[in-house]
């Protein structure tokens, strides 16, 4: 295959639409999301910015997950508004705090998860390095996205030699002797880790992880119109639901069973 | 030009010297074997090469190391990344990013590069070593063996001048060593000056210039190519070396006697498995093994050796069929009651805080003096206070086979017992397995290892694509189209 | 003490604050569906298993800074599952804190290792705790709409005020007490004596 060829493969692009904005600019909608979203008190507010940032994230590779979020909100709604059939003191007190704090949280967990998925580690990388953070925040932080996958697979394998060798491997020994089983999970995992470490940062090093130049990522990162306009009228948007809220709209109940 | 002058390294934390007085002068465009010994200074070697020694592991220097007319000991190891590029042993552990075509890119854009320059790059690299199949593709989802072809691609991308290869076939199987020494002679061939390090060297034996043998931190000799493949047998022993012509061990190959009586029987039966909703890893397994047995499952990455082995241990259910022993029918608990994995990485296996602990752990009733025997037998009771993640990679090796002997399993399963062992560890383990299966266990071994194969097992159980196994008594004949297969 | 972070210790940092956010993240959710009463006290829970990871932590990177950017990580991936802007910015105010007490010294002992970690994870539960009181009007609104009566709600309130912070707070500060000791004995039992960290 000629160079050519390959090298729109390697520009060639899954992503779309909202996806390809800045990092910076989808981490700045969600610390807005996540400051607006526990004050909001109306219903109708909060399901108009579940149902706009659905919107805005299904514009980038997110729909099916836009759906899942929106359609798994009005469930928990709903339950919630059942709750008024349920008298039993306590127990509905807390549901109904409990009920509220998972329905604050959906919208951004919505966003927050959409843009772990549709954000490239280098882009990632660069963004972070435009925002002025050093090297002690952007090397854990990618090291952690591309280890958290790893550790499943290593938990396993200890997992598999436990139950082999008969250590910790029925629920009556994990359950009797809890703190004998977080160290027998624990330590091998832990050895595991200081050797992985090791490794890895002997390949980062060698392949110049230390240098601190200014990085440029496969695709270019740049904060320029598209990324301002979004930001703006995500901040309006925002602000106005918080206005909104203040008025009559923000009483109108609309989960009732 | 690379030479070290009388260079010396000693560890900060070490008391003795790794290195003793190193002189080597490589010329640009040299393939170099380093091998010697596990802990006789290769690696060490090597670390001084890359920068990782003096500015990663900090420690004593005496003498220097000079590279095109600069001493290398003042350069942090992210200066020589442009210049000398290391691919390291283990291919699961040397990736930062999550997809391929940004770990191509990573050491790019490390060193500031645009992005039309890495671009550039990472096309080239993609071209040269035909890694066009993997771009755009999750690291999670690649073999160890495509892992690998990316580091290299990675380092590949930055244009260095000289190589560095830590025990690269470490964790790869016979089709991926392949394709590893093709790299390589592309390498070669392309003048760029290649440091390997090790144990099993016979894919490089058409690639290599010199050899240096090394012995406790220094060079014991120095071989061309003609003389290091001709050595004959006992020097070559000697010096605790593998083969260079695993192949050859299938010509003199002697049918082994069947270990013992054959008091028990493992018989699988038209076994089958399929992940959720997944296509069959494997189907119509069936296979016999007597008490005594050493059963090498071979069969290329994919095929399925993994899964077959978790089934066998109960760690996983099969889909059909089933596994009876003496004629009893087995449920996966049962299964994992009656057999023991040693697997590749001991890591995972070592639980205690000492080697005594380690082997009586997780036995109910009392087994010290079973403990002791096992310890004495293993050669490990001066270290039956020391932590286990205090030993060598082969001595750890050990303390997971001792727990295997003290639990009394008559079935006993090694999955790739000698990735990263040299000649006399290799030798060791054979020599285990042979006494296991002396004293009636069941062995089986997953291995790639040719050479270890011819000398350990007694029948091999083969895994092909279409998921069917085949079972055969190891014969001169079995092995000869083995020895085709591995390495025609 | 005076020995810079590097790019290893970074990548340590990175690789054992892995470890600690699928803890928590296990454990939360555990006791998040296990009832919404367990659920405010998953950061003393967490402080437990965690104890072990951060203790060796400390022990073999022990420089200014690894409480800070330990903190500042798990900061940025709550903000990304949705938490309360008050955790994360309780995370980093937490970190910076203990890296003064422990580092501010000249050395690292056992001693200042479990004080900080217990200070740090009472830091945590009260800045897990704290949106309940921000909430406190759409919880009222809440439950005056369930037909819930008055008087638990003001129940409510009174035991989400004051004392129930103080629980929150005071357990979260012996979650942390009990890492600390069990990673501390943990980390004699296994790093040192496998000579893989040694601390004064």
């Amino acid at each position: 295959m000629e160079e050519a060829q390959i090298k729109q493969i390697i520009e060639r692009q899954p992503l779309h639409g909202s996806a390809l904005l800045d990092p910076r600019c989808k981490i700045l909608l969600l610390v807005c999301i996540g400051f607006v979203s526990y004050f909001l008190a109306g219903e109708v507010v909060s399901l108009v910015l579940m149902l706009v940032y659905g919107l805005f994230i299904a514009l980038g590779n997110g729909g099916k997950w836009a759906v899942k979020m929106i359609v798994t909100y009005i469930i928990v709604a709903y339950l919630n508004a059942l709750l008024r059939y349920v008298q039993v003191p306590i127990l509905s007190v807390i549901m109904s705090v409990f009920g509220v704090t998972v329905l604050k949280l959906i919208p951004i967990m919505m966003m927050g998860l959409w843009i772990l998925r549709t954000t490239y580690m280098d882009d990632l990388m660069v963004a972070l390095q435009r925002m002025r953070l050093p090297q002690a925040v952007t090397i854990p932080l990618v090291v952690m996205f591309r280890y958290i996958p790893t550790l499943r697979i290593e938990y396993r394998q200890i997992r598999s030699t436990m139950d082999i060798r008969g250590i910790s491997d029925t629920l009556w020994k994990r359950v009797s002797h809890p703190l004998a089983t977080i160290e027998y999970i624990l330590i091998p995992l832990l050895m595991r880790c200081l050797k992985v470490t090791d490794e890895l940062a002997a390949s980062g090093t060698t392949r110049g992880l230390e240098l601190e130049c200014k990085r440029y990522a496969l695709r270019t990162i740049r904060f320029a119109w598209p990324e301002i306009v979004v930001s703006l009228l995500g901040i309006l948007f925002l602000a106005g639901l918080l206005l909104i809220d203040q008025t009559k709209i923000g009483e109108i109940i609309l989960w009732r069973v | 030009m690379i030479s070290f002058q009388n260079f010396s390294f000693r560890y900060e934390e070490s008391p003795d010297f790794t290195l003793r007085g190193i002189d080597m002068t490589v010329q640009t465009g040299e393939f170099i074997l380093l091998t010697g010994r596990s802990g006789c200074g290769k690696t060490t070697l090597i670390r001084s090469l890359n920068g990782l020694i003096p500015h990663f592991y900090p420690g004593e220097i005496q003498g220097d190391l000079v590279m095109d007319g600069h001493s290398l000991l003042e350069m942090k190891p992210s200066q020589l990344a442009g210049q000398v590029g290391t691919v390291f042993q283990d291919p699961r552990s040397q990736f930062f990013m999550t997809d391929t075509t940004r770990e191509l890119a990573f050491g790019c854009e490390n060193m500031g590069l645009s992005r039309e320059e890495t671009i550039e790059r990472i096309a080239k690299a993609a071209k040269d070593l035909e890694l066009v199949d993997y771009l755009n593709r999750s690291i999670f989802a690649l073999s160890s063996g495509e892992k690998q072809q990316i580091a290299i691609g990675s380092v590949y991308a930055l244009s260095p001048k000289v190589y560095i290869f830590d025990e690269p076939s470490a964790n790869l199987d016979y089709a991926a060593t392949k394709r590893l020494a093709e790299i390589m002679g592309k390498l070669k061939k392309d003048g760029y000056t290649i440091f390997v390090v090790e144990h099993r060297f016979y894919y490089l034996r058409d690639l290599i210039d010199r050899v240096f043998l090394i012995q406790d931190g220094k060079i014991e000799r120095e071989f061309t190519r003609e003389q290091f493949c001709t050595l004959p047998e006992k020097t070559r022993i000697s010096y605790g070396l593998r083969t260079a012509y695993p192949e050859r061990d299938a010509e003199n190959y002697h049918e082994k006697e069947r270990g013992s009586d054959g008091k028990h029987l493992l018989a699988v039966q038209d076994l089958a498995f399929s992940y959720k909703k997944g296509p069959d890893v494997f189907q119509n397994v069936s296979f016999e093994a007597h008490s005594g047995d050493v059963i090498g499952i071979l069969g290329h990455n994919g095929a399925g050796k993994t899964t077959l082995l978790s089934i066998l241990t109960g760690l996983l259910k099969q889909r059909q069929g089933e596994i009876s022993f003496d004629g009893k029918k087995l449920t996966p608990r049962q299964r994992r009651a009656l057999s023991y994995l040693v697997m590749q990485d001991t890591d995972y296996q070592l639980f205690a805080s000492s080697v005594d602990e380690e082997l009586s752990l997780g036995i109910k009733e009392d087994c010290k003096e079973k403990v002791d025997a096992t310890l004495e037998a293993l050669e490990l009771s001066e270290y039956r206070e020391r932590h286990p993640a205090s030993l060598s990679g082969g001595q750890k090796q050990r303390v997971t086979i001792g727990a295997a002997i003290v639990k009394d399993s008559p079935v006993i399963y090694f999955d790739e017992p000698t990735s990263g062992l040299d000649y006399d560890s290799m030798v060791r383990v054979s020599n285990l397995i042979e006494q296991l299966s002396n004293s009636g266990v069941i062995v089986f071994v997953v291995s790639h290892d040719f050479e270890f194969i011819v000398r350990t097992c007694t029948e091999v159980v083969q895994l092909d694509d279409h998921g069917a196994i085949q079972n055969h008594r190891l014969s001169p004949g079995i092995l000869k189209t083995l020895s085709e297969k591995y390495f025609n | 003490m005076k020995q810079k972070l590097n790019a290893k210790d970074f990548i340590l940092i990175g690789v054992l604050t892995a470890l600690m956010w699928i803890i928590c993240m296990i454990i939360s959710t555990i006791m998040s569906v296990a009832g919404p009463v367990t659920n405010v006290f998953y950061p003393s829970v967490v402080a437990i298993p965690n104890g072990i990871v951060m203790m060796l932590l400390l022990a073999k990177v022990p420089k200014k800074g690894v409480f800070t950017i330990c903190a500042a990580i798990q900061a940025i991936l709550f903000l990304l599952v949705g938490a309360f802007w008050f955790i994360p910015i309780g995370l980093v105010i937490g970190g910076i804190i203990c890296d003064f007490l422990v580092m501010g010294r000249k050395e690292i002992t056992m001693k200042s290792m479990i004080v900080a970690y217990a200070l740090f994870s009472a830091i945590l539960a009260f800045s897990a705790i704290c949106p309940i009181k921000f909430l406190q009007s759409a919880f009222v609104g809440a439950m005056e709409k369930n037909n819930i009566a008055p008087e638990y709600i003001e129940g409510m309130l009174n035991i989400t005020s004051v004392p129930m912070l103080v629980v929150i707070v005071a357990a979260g500060l012996v979650g942390g007490l009990i890492g600390g000791f069990i990673g501390q004995k943990a980390l004699k039992k296994h790093f040192i004596k496998a000579g893989l960290v040694s601390v004064k």
